[in-house]
Protein backbone atom coordinates (compact mmCIF):
# COMPACT_ATOMS: atom_id res chain seq x y z
CA UNK A 1 0.00 0.00 0.00
CA UNK A 2 1.46 3.31 -0.99
CA UNK A 3 1.71 5.77 1.87
CA UNK A 4 0.97 9.28 0.68
CA UNK A 5 2.92 11.89 2.61
CA UNK A 6 1.46 14.27 5.17
CA UNK A 7 1.42 17.91 4.16
CA UNK A 8 2.67 20.08 6.98
CA UNK A 9 2.64 23.86 7.55
CA UNK A 10 4.88 25.66 10.06
CA UNK A 11 3.74 29.01 11.48
CA UNK A 12 6.22 30.82 13.74
CA UNK A 13 7.53 34.37 13.79
CA UNK A 14 11.12 33.24 14.36
CA UNK A 15 12.54 32.50 10.91
CA UNK A 16 15.50 30.50 12.24
CA UNK A 17 13.18 28.34 14.31
CA UNK A 18 11.11 27.53 11.22
CA UNK A 19 14.24 26.67 9.23
CA UNK A 20 15.66 24.47 11.99
CA UNK A 21 12.42 22.62 12.57
CA UNK A 22 11.81 22.20 8.87
CA UNK A 23 15.26 20.69 8.35
CA UNK A 24 14.80 18.22 11.21
CA UNK A 25 11.23 17.25 10.47
CA UNK A 26 11.85 16.84 6.74
CA UNK A 27 14.14 13.95 7.60
CA UNK A 28 10.96 11.94 8.08
CA UNK A 29 9.97 10.94 4.61
CA UNK A 30 6.28 10.63 5.54
CA UNK A 31 6.18 14.38 6.21
CA UNK A 32 6.45 17.09 3.59
CA UNK A 33 6.60 20.74 4.68
CA UNK A 34 4.56 22.63 2.09
CA UNK A 35 4.03 25.94 3.86
CA UNK A 36 5.82 28.41 6.12
CA UNK A 37 4.39 31.60 7.58
CA UNK A 38 5.67 34.24 10.01
CA UNK A 39 2.30 34.98 11.59
CA UNK A 40 -1.39 34.15 11.40
CA UNK A 41 -2.22 36.72 8.77
CA UNK A 42 0.53 35.47 6.46
CA UNK A 43 -0.87 31.98 6.91
CA UNK A 44 -4.45 32.98 6.06
CA UNK A 45 -3.20 34.85 2.98
CA UNK A 46 -1.25 31.81 1.80
CA UNK A 47 -4.20 29.48 2.40
CA UNK A 48 -6.32 31.63 0.11
CA UNK A 49 -3.79 31.15 -2.71
CA UNK A 50 -2.04 27.86 -2.38
CA UNK A 51 -2.32 24.29 -1.20
CA UNK A 52 -3.96 23.45 2.11
CA UNK A 53 -1.80 21.52 4.59
CA UNK A 54 -3.21 18.53 6.51
CA UNK A 55 -1.49 19.51 9.74
CA UNK A 56 -0.22 22.82 11.11
CA UNK A 57 2.46 23.52 13.69
CA UNK A 58 1.28 26.80 15.18
CA UNK A 59 3.08 29.18 17.54
CA UNK A 60 0.89 31.27 19.85
CA UNK A 61 2.92 34.41 20.48
CA UNK A 62 3.12 36.12 17.09
CA UNK A 63 2.74 39.67 15.81
CA UNK A 64 -0.19 40.86 13.64
CA UNK A 65 -2.40 37.79 14.20
CA UNK A 66 -1.66 35.64 17.25
CA UNK A 67 -1.99 31.87 17.40
CA UNK A 68 -5.15 32.17 19.47
CA UNK A 69 -6.87 34.37 16.89
CA UNK A 70 -5.51 32.25 14.04
CA UNK A 71 -6.99 29.09 15.56
CA UNK A 72 -10.38 30.79 15.90
CA UNK A 73 -10.23 31.94 12.28
CA UNK A 74 -9.15 28.52 11.00
CA UNK A 75 -11.96 26.73 12.82
CA UNK A 76 -14.34 28.79 10.73
CA UNK A 77 -12.57 28.77 7.37
CA UNK A 78 -10.60 25.49 7.42
CA UNK A 79 -11.94 23.15 10.13
CA UNK A 80 -10.30 20.23 8.32
CA UNK A 81 -6.77 21.44 9.11
CA UNK A 82 -5.44 19.79 12.26
CA UNK A 83 -3.66 22.23 14.49
CA UNK A 84 -0.76 21.36 16.75
CA UNK A 85 0.08 24.21 19.11
CA UNK A 86 3.85 24.48 19.57
CA UNK A 87 4.53 27.17 22.13
CA UNK A 88 6.42 28.43 25.15
CA UNK A 89 3.08 29.17 26.87
CA UNK A 90 2.79 25.76 28.39
CA UNK A 91 0.44 26.70 31.22
CA UNK A 92 -2.88 25.20 32.21
CA UNK A 93 -5.00 28.15 31.13
CA UNK A 94 -3.54 28.15 27.64
CA UNK A 95 -3.79 24.39 27.19
CA UNK A 96 -7.45 24.27 28.24
CA UNK A 97 -8.42 27.25 26.09
CA UNK A 98 -6.64 26.02 23.00
CA UNK A 99 -8.04 22.49 23.29
CA UNK A 100 -11.50 24.02 23.69
CA UNK A 101 -10.83 26.05 20.55
CA UNK A 102 -10.21 22.79 18.71
CA UNK A 103 -6.43 22.27 18.81
CA UNK A 104 -5.59 18.65 17.99
CA UNK A 105 -2.45 18.68 20.11
CA UNK A 106 -0.37 20.90 22.36
CA UNK A 107 3.41 20.73 22.70
CA UNK A 108 6.02 22.81 24.52
CA UNK A 109 8.33 24.58 22.11
CA UNK A 110 11.44 22.87 23.37
CA UNK A 111 10.05 19.38 22.69
CA UNK A 112 12.39 16.87 21.08
CA UNK A 113 12.06 17.14 17.26
CA UNK A 114 11.39 13.39 17.31
CA UNK A 115 8.35 13.97 19.51
CA UNK A 116 7.13 16.78 17.27
CA UNK A 117 7.40 14.51 14.22
CA UNK A 118 5.63 11.66 16.01
CA UNK A 119 2.85 14.02 17.07
CA UNK A 120 2.42 15.20 13.48
CA UNK A 121 2.06 11.59 12.33
CA UNK A 122 -0.37 10.64 15.12
CA UNK A 123 -2.51 13.72 14.60
CA UNK A 124 -2.65 13.08 10.86
CA UNK A 125 -3.70 9.46 11.42
CA UNK A 126 -6.02 9.79 14.41
CA UNK A 127 -7.17 13.38 14.52
CA UNK A 128 -5.62 14.28 17.83
CA UNK A 129 -2.83 13.48 20.25
CA UNK A 130 -2.82 14.65 23.87
CA UNK A 131 0.24 13.68 25.87
CA UNK A 132 0.03 12.80 29.57
CA UNK A 133 0.47 16.37 30.73
CA UNK A 134 -2.30 17.69 28.49
CA UNK A 135 -4.57 14.81 29.54
CA UNK A 136 -4.02 15.63 33.20
CA UNK A 137 -4.82 19.27 32.58
CA UNK A 138 -8.08 18.37 30.78
CA UNK A 139 -9.01 15.97 33.54
CA UNK A 140 -8.32 18.50 36.31
CA UNK A 141 -10.23 21.15 34.44
CA UNK A 142 -13.15 18.80 33.87
CA UNK A 143 -13.61 18.38 37.61
CA UNK A 144 -13.94 22.13 38.02
CA UNK A 145 -15.97 22.53 34.92
CA UNK A 146 -18.87 20.43 36.09
CA UNK A 147 -19.68 23.17 38.58
CA UNK A 148 -19.86 26.01 36.15
CA UNK A 149 -21.18 24.46 32.94
CA UNK A 150 -24.44 22.66 32.60
CA UNK A 151 -23.92 19.31 30.95
CA UNK A 152 -24.85 19.09 27.34
CA UNK A 153 -28.07 17.18 26.78
CA UNK A 154 -27.17 14.86 23.97
CA UNK A 155 -28.70 11.47 23.31
CA UNK A 156 -25.99 9.04 22.29
CA UNK A 157 -26.70 5.45 21.31
CA UNK A 158 -24.74 2.67 22.96
CA UNK A 159 -22.98 1.90 19.67
CA UNK A 160 -21.97 5.52 19.24
CA UNK A 161 -20.71 5.50 22.79
CA UNK A 162 -18.53 2.48 22.02
CA UNK A 163 -17.11 4.23 18.98
CA UNK A 164 -16.52 7.41 20.97
CA UNK A 165 -14.72 5.48 23.66
CA UNK A 166 -12.41 3.88 21.10
CA UNK A 167 -11.78 7.24 19.45
CA UNK A 168 -10.70 8.56 22.83
CA UNK A 169 -8.36 5.61 23.17
CA UNK A 170 -6.67 6.78 19.98
CA UNK A 171 -7.74 3.91 17.74
CA UNK A 172 -7.89 4.61 14.01
CA UNK A 173 -11.06 4.11 12.00
CA UNK A 174 -9.79 0.80 10.63
CA UNK A 175 -8.87 -0.46 14.09
CA UNK A 176 -12.25 0.52 15.51
CA UNK A 177 -13.97 -1.27 12.62
CA UNK A 178 -12.02 -4.47 13.36
CA UNK A 179 -12.69 -4.26 17.09
CA UNK A 180 -16.44 -3.77 16.70
CA UNK A 181 -16.82 -6.15 13.72
CA UNK A 182 -18.28 -3.41 11.53
CA UNK A 183 -17.08 -1.76 8.32
CA UNK A 184 -14.88 1.37 8.37
CA UNK A 185 -17.66 3.15 6.51
CA UNK A 186 -20.05 2.45 9.38
CA UNK A 187 -17.46 3.77 11.85
CA UNK A 188 -17.26 6.98 9.83
CA UNK A 189 -21.05 7.14 9.87
CA UNK A 190 -21.09 6.90 13.66
CA UNK A 191 -18.34 9.50 13.88
CA UNK A 192 -20.29 11.91 11.67
CA UNK A 193 -23.43 11.36 13.76
CA UNK A 194 -21.42 12.11 16.90
CA UNK A 195 -19.99 15.28 15.36
CA UNK A 196 -23.47 16.42 14.42
CA UNK A 197 -25.04 15.58 17.79
CA UNK A 198 -22.32 17.15 19.91
CA UNK A 199 -21.67 20.14 17.70
CA UNK A 200 -17.95 19.34 17.84
CA UNK A 201 -15.97 20.51 14.84
CA UNK A 202 -13.44 17.69 14.70
CA UNK A 203 -12.21 14.57 16.45
CA UNK A 204 -10.36 16.65 19.02
CA UNK A 205 -13.66 18.37 19.84
CA UNK A 206 -15.32 14.96 20.25
CA UNK A 207 -12.68 13.87 22.73
CA UNK A 208 -13.09 17.05 24.76
CA UNK A 209 -16.85 16.55 24.73
CA UNK A 210 -16.46 12.94 25.86
CA UNK A 211 -14.15 13.91 28.71
CA UNK A 212 -16.09 16.93 29.91
CA UNK A 213 -19.41 15.15 29.88
CA UNK A 214 -17.98 11.96 31.30
CA UNK A 215 -19.36 9.91 28.43
CA UNK A 216 -16.32 7.70 28.59
CA UNK A 217 -14.61 6.28 31.64
CA UNK A 218 -11.24 7.92 32.05
CA UNK A 219 -9.46 5.99 34.73
CA UNK A 220 -9.08 2.78 32.73
CA UNK A 221 -7.01 4.44 30.06
CA UNK A 222 -5.22 7.36 31.58
CA UNK A 223 -5.26 6.52 35.26
CA UNK B 1 -16.56 120.75 96.77
CA UNK B 2 -17.87 121.24 93.29
CA UNK B 3 -14.40 121.47 91.97
CA UNK B 4 -13.36 118.25 93.65
CA UNK B 5 -16.40 116.54 92.19
CA UNK B 6 -15.57 117.86 88.77
CA UNK B 7 -11.98 116.68 89.09
CA UNK B 8 -13.18 113.23 90.14
CA UNK B 9 -15.52 113.04 87.17
CA UNK B 10 -12.77 113.98 84.78
CA UNK B 11 -10.57 111.42 86.37
CA UNK B 12 -13.26 108.78 86.07
CA UNK B 13 -13.84 109.65 82.43
CA UNK B 14 -10.14 109.52 81.85
CA UNK B 15 -9.86 106.12 83.53
CA UNK B 16 -12.87 104.86 81.61
CA UNK B 17 -11.36 106.13 78.40
CA UNK B 18 -8.04 104.47 79.15
CA UNK B 19 -9.66 101.20 80.10
CA UNK B 20 -11.72 101.08 76.94
CA UNK B 21 -8.67 101.84 74.80
CA UNK B 22 -6.85 99.01 76.52
CA UNK B 23 -9.83 96.71 76.06
CA UNK B 24 -9.98 97.59 72.41
CA UNK B 25 -6.29 96.96 72.05
CA UNK B 26 -6.61 93.64 73.81
CA UNK B 27 -9.51 92.72 71.56
CA UNK B 28 -7.56 93.72 68.50
CA UNK B 29 -4.64 91.67 69.73
CA UNK B 30 -6.78 88.61 70.36
CA UNK B 31 -8.44 89.02 67.00
CA UNK B 32 -5.09 89.38 65.29
CA UNK B 33 -3.64 86.32 66.98
CA UNK B 34 -6.64 84.15 66.23
CA UNK B 35 -6.81 85.30 62.64
CA UNK B 36 -3.17 84.67 62.00
CA UNK B 37 -3.41 81.33 63.75
CA UNK B 38 -6.29 80.38 61.52
CA UNK B 39 -4.29 81.43 58.51
CA UNK B 40 -1.31 79.38 59.59
CA UNK B 41 -3.57 76.40 60.16
CA UNK B 42 -5.11 76.82 56.76
CA UNK B 43 -1.73 77.00 55.13
CA UNK B 44 -0.66 73.91 57.00
CA UNK B 45 -3.74 72.09 55.85
CA UNK B 46 -3.16 73.18 52.28
CA UNK B 47 0.37 71.96 52.48
CA UNK B 48 -0.84 68.68 53.92
CA UNK B 49 -3.42 68.24 51.19
CA UNK B 50 -0.75 68.93 48.61
CA UNK B 51 1.52 66.43 50.30
CA UNK B 52 -1.19 63.74 50.26
CA UNK B 53 -2.03 64.47 46.66
CA UNK B 54 1.63 64.36 45.78
CA UNK B 55 2.09 61.05 47.54
CA UNK B 56 -0.93 59.56 45.83
CA UNK B 57 0.32 60.77 42.47
CA UNK B 58 3.74 59.33 43.25
CA UNK B 59 2.26 55.96 44.20
CA UNK B 60 0.11 55.94 41.10
CA UNK B 61 2.96 56.68 38.74
CA UNK B 62 5.16 54.20 40.59
CA UNK B 63 2.58 51.48 40.00
CA UNK B 64 2.18 52.38 36.35
CA UNK B 65 5.91 52.62 35.72
CA UNK B 66 6.49 49.36 37.54
CA UNK B 67 3.88 47.56 35.47
CA UNK B 68 5.26 49.01 32.24
CA UNK B 69 8.77 47.89 33.18
CA UNK B 70 7.54 44.42 34.08
CA UNK B 71 5.73 44.16 30.78
CA UNK B 72 8.80 45.25 28.83
CA UNK B 73 11.17 42.89 30.62
CA UNK B 74 8.72 39.97 30.29
CA UNK B 75 8.38 40.66 26.57
CA UNK B 76 12.14 40.97 26.02
CA UNK B 77 12.78 37.82 27.98
CA UNK B 78 10.16 35.88 26.11
CA UNK B 79 10.50 37.25 22.59
CA UNK B 80 14.24 37.77 22.34
CA UNK B 81 15.88 35.43 24.79
CA UNK B 82 13.32 32.63 24.87
CA UNK B 83 12.82 32.24 21.16
CA UNK B 84 16.57 32.34 20.46
CA UNK B 85 17.14 29.63 23.04
CA UNK B 86 14.65 27.44 21.22
CA UNK B 87 16.48 28.04 17.95
CA UNK B 88 19.72 27.07 19.67
CA UNK B 89 18.15 23.84 20.85
CA UNK B 90 17.10 22.94 17.30
CA UNK B 91 20.61 23.75 16.05
CA UNK B 92 22.13 21.41 18.59
CA UNK B 93 20.01 18.60 17.16
CA UNK B 94 21.34 19.41 13.70
CA UNK B 95 24.93 19.40 14.93
CA UNK B 96 24.30 15.87 16.14
CA UNK B 97 24.07 14.71 12.54
CA UNK B 98 27.71 15.59 11.92
CA UNK B 99 29.29 14.11 15.01
CA UNK B 100 28.63 10.52 14.02
CA UNK B 101 28.93 8.01 16.82
CA UNK B 102 31.48 9.93 18.87
CA UNK B 103 30.65 9.20 22.50
CA UNK B 104 32.26 12.36 23.95
CA UNK B 105 30.36 14.51 21.43
CA UNK B 106 27.16 12.67 22.29
CA UNK B 107 27.69 13.35 25.99
CA UNK B 108 28.53 17.00 25.43
CA UNK B 109 25.48 17.50 23.26
CA UNK B 110 23.36 15.87 25.94
CA UNK B 111 24.72 18.29 28.54
CA UNK B 112 24.14 21.30 26.31
CA UNK B 113 20.56 20.19 25.63
CA UNK B 114 19.67 19.74 29.26
CA UNK B 115 21.27 23.09 30.14
CA UNK B 116 19.30 24.73 27.35
CA UNK B 117 16.08 23.14 28.63
CA UNK B 118 16.73 24.45 32.14
CA UNK B 119 17.48 27.93 30.80
CA UNK B 120 14.37 27.90 28.61
CA UNK B 121 12.33 26.84 31.63
CA UNK B 122 13.77 29.59 33.85
CA UNK B 123 13.27 32.26 31.20
CA UNK B 124 9.66 31.22 30.79
CA UNK B 125 9.03 31.13 34.53
CA UNK B 126 10.47 34.62 35.14
CA UNK B 127 8.63 36.06 32.15
CA UNK B 128 5.31 34.55 33.26
CA UNK B 129 5.74 35.69 36.83
CA UNK B 130 6.36 39.24 35.64
CA UNK B 131 3.25 39.25 33.49
CA UNK B 132 1.00 36.22 33.04
CA UNK B 133 0.36 35.89 29.27
CA UNK B 134 -2.98 34.23 30.06
CA UNK B 135 -4.29 37.56 31.33
CA UNK B 136 -3.73 39.34 28.05
CA UNK B 137 -4.99 36.54 25.82
CA UNK B 138 -7.91 35.17 27.82
CA UNK B 139 -8.76 37.71 30.50
CA UNK B 140 -9.15 37.82 34.27
CA UNK B 141 -11.11 34.60 35.01
CA UNK B 142 -8.62 32.33 33.24
CA UNK B 143 -5.62 34.15 34.71
CA UNK B 144 -7.12 33.89 38.21
CA UNK B 145 -7.81 30.21 37.68
CA UNK B 146 -4.15 29.71 36.85
CA UNK B 147 -3.07 31.82 39.82
CA UNK B 148 -5.27 29.86 42.25
CA UNK B 149 -4.06 26.63 40.72
CA UNK B 150 -0.48 27.64 41.44
CA UNK B 151 -1.25 28.37 45.11
CA UNK B 152 -3.36 25.21 45.39
CA UNK B 153 -0.44 23.19 44.12
CA UNK B 154 1.71 24.30 47.06
CA UNK B 155 -0.65 22.28 49.26
CA UNK B 156 -0.64 24.84 52.08
CA UNK B 157 -3.94 26.47 51.24
CA UNK B 158 -7.27 25.46 49.73
CA UNK B 159 -8.50 28.03 47.22
CA UNK B 160 -11.95 27.93 45.73
CA UNK B 161 -12.67 30.11 42.69
CA UNK B 162 -16.15 30.68 41.35
CA UNK B 163 -16.67 32.54 38.09
CA UNK B 164 -20.01 33.36 36.50
CA UNK B 165 -18.57 33.89 33.01
CA UNK B 166 -15.16 32.30 32.31
CA UNK B 167 -14.76 34.17 29.02
CA UNK B 168 -15.72 37.64 30.27
CA UNK B 169 -13.39 40.47 29.34
CA UNK B 170 -13.23 43.96 30.82
CA UNK B 171 -13.14 46.90 28.42
CA UNK B 172 -9.81 48.05 29.87
CA UNK B 173 -6.86 45.64 29.86
CA UNK B 174 -5.32 47.74 32.62
CA UNK B 175 -8.35 47.06 34.85
CA UNK B 176 -7.84 43.34 34.40
CA UNK B 177 -4.17 43.65 35.28
CA UNK B 178 -4.77 45.78 38.40
CA UNK B 179 -7.54 43.47 39.64
CA UNK B 180 -5.26 40.49 39.07
CA UNK B 181 -2.53 42.16 41.15
CA UNK B 182 -5.06 43.01 43.88
CA UNK B 183 -6.18 39.38 44.18
CA UNK B 184 -2.54 38.32 44.19
CA UNK B 185 -1.89 40.71 47.08
CA UNK B 186 -5.03 39.61 48.97
CA UNK B 187 -4.01 35.96 48.72
CA UNK B 188 -0.47 36.80 49.81
CA UNK B 189 -1.83 38.71 52.83
CA UNK B 190 -4.20 35.87 53.73
CA UNK B 191 -1.40 33.33 53.69
CA UNK B 192 1.42 35.41 55.12
CA UNK B 193 -0.35 37.51 57.77
CA UNK B 194 -3.64 35.70 58.24
CA UNK B 195 -2.23 32.18 58.10
CA UNK B 196 -5.44 31.25 56.30
CA UNK B 197 -6.04 27.63 55.26
CA UNK B 198 -9.05 28.37 53.10
CA UNK B 199 -9.68 31.13 50.59
CA UNK B 200 -12.73 31.74 48.45
CA UNK B 201 -13.02 34.07 45.46
CA UNK B 202 -16.19 34.81 43.54
CA UNK B 203 -16.34 36.87 40.35
CA UNK B 204 -19.61 38.35 39.27
CA UNK B 205 -19.72 40.23 35.97
CA UNK B 206 -22.27 42.90 35.17
CA UNK B 207 -22.59 44.55 31.79
CA UNK B 208 -19.48 46.66 32.25
CA UNK B 209 -19.12 46.30 35.98
CA UNK B 210 -17.53 43.66 38.14
CA UNK B 211 -18.01 42.53 41.70
CA UNK B 212 -15.32 40.46 43.37
CA UNK B 213 -16.02 38.73 46.67
CA UNK B 214 -13.08 37.48 48.64
CA UNK B 215 -12.92 35.66 51.94
CA UNK B 216 -10.43 33.73 54.01
CA UNK B 217 -10.58 31.84 57.30
CA UNK B 218 -7.40 33.38 58.69
CA UNK B 219 -6.63 35.45 61.80
CA UNK B 220 -8.49 38.53 60.61
CA UNK B 221 -7.91 42.06 61.92
CA UNK B 222 -9.66 44.97 63.62
CA UNK B 223 -11.39 46.91 60.85
CA UNK B 224 -11.88 49.98 63.07
CA UNK B 225 -8.12 50.39 63.27
CA UNK B 226 -7.72 50.13 59.51
CA UNK B 227 -7.43 53.90 59.03
CA UNK B 228 -4.47 54.30 61.43
CA UNK B 229 -2.38 51.27 60.58
CA UNK B 230 -2.51 50.20 56.99
CA UNK B 231 0.39 48.10 55.79
CA UNK B 232 2.13 48.66 52.50
CA UNK B 233 0.20 45.80 50.94
CA UNK B 234 -3.20 47.28 51.73
CA UNK B 235 -2.09 50.74 50.60
CA UNK B 236 -0.90 49.20 47.38
CA UNK B 237 -4.33 47.60 46.91
CA UNK B 238 -6.04 50.95 47.54
CA UNK B 239 -3.86 52.74 44.99
CA UNK B 240 -4.34 50.11 42.32
CA UNK B 241 -8.10 50.15 42.75
CA UNK B 242 -8.16 53.95 42.91
CA UNK B 243 -6.31 53.95 39.60
CA UNK B 244 -9.13 52.10 37.83
CA UNK B 245 -12.00 53.72 39.73
CA UNK B 246 -12.82 50.70 41.87
CA UNK B 247 -13.44 50.47 45.60
CA UNK B 248 -12.82 47.89 48.29
CA UNK B 249 -14.63 47.22 51.56
CA UNK B 250 -13.23 45.02 54.30
CA UNK B 251 -15.20 43.13 56.91
CA UNK B 252 -13.18 41.44 59.59
CA UNK B 253 -12.69 40.85 63.30
CA UNK B 254 -9.69 39.40 65.07
CA UNK B 255 -10.04 35.65 64.81
CA UNK B 256 -12.91 35.73 62.34
CA UNK B 257 -11.17 35.77 58.95
CA UNK B 258 -11.41 38.49 56.34
CA UNK B 259 -14.12 39.31 53.85
CA UNK B 260 -13.42 41.86 51.14
CA UNK B 261 -15.69 43.16 48.40
CA UNK B 262 -14.23 44.87 45.35
CA UNK B 263 -16.54 46.95 43.23
CA UNK B 264 -15.69 48.10 39.73
CA UNK B 265 -18.35 50.19 38.14
CA UNK B 266 -16.93 52.55 35.53
CA UNK B 267 -20.33 53.94 34.62
CA UNK B 268 -21.22 55.38 38.02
Amino acid sequence: MKQSSIHLGIVDDELLFRKGLRALISEREEIEVILEAGNGQELLDQLREGPIPDVLLLDLNMPVLSGVETTKALQKSHPEIRIIILTTHYSKGFIVKMIELGAASYLPKNSEPEEVAETVLTVAAKGFYYNDHVMNVIRENMQRKVKRHHLAHVEISSREKEVLQLICEQYTTAEIATKLFISPRTVDGHRNNLLEKTGARNTAGLVVFALENKVVELTDYWG
Amino acid sequence: MDQVLLQNRELAALVLFGVSIMLLLALAFVLFVSLSQRRILKEQMNAQALEIEYREELLRSTILTQEEERRRIAKDLHDDLGSKLNVLKLNIYQVKKFTGDSAPAEELIGDVKSLLDQTIHTTRRISHELLPPTLQDFGLPTALEELCDGFQRTGSVDIHLEVDDPDARLPQVNSELQLFRVVQELINNSIRHGEARQIGIRLHHGKESLKLHYYDNGKGFDVTRLAEKKGLGLKNIDSRLHLIGATIRYESEPGAGVTATVDLNPVS
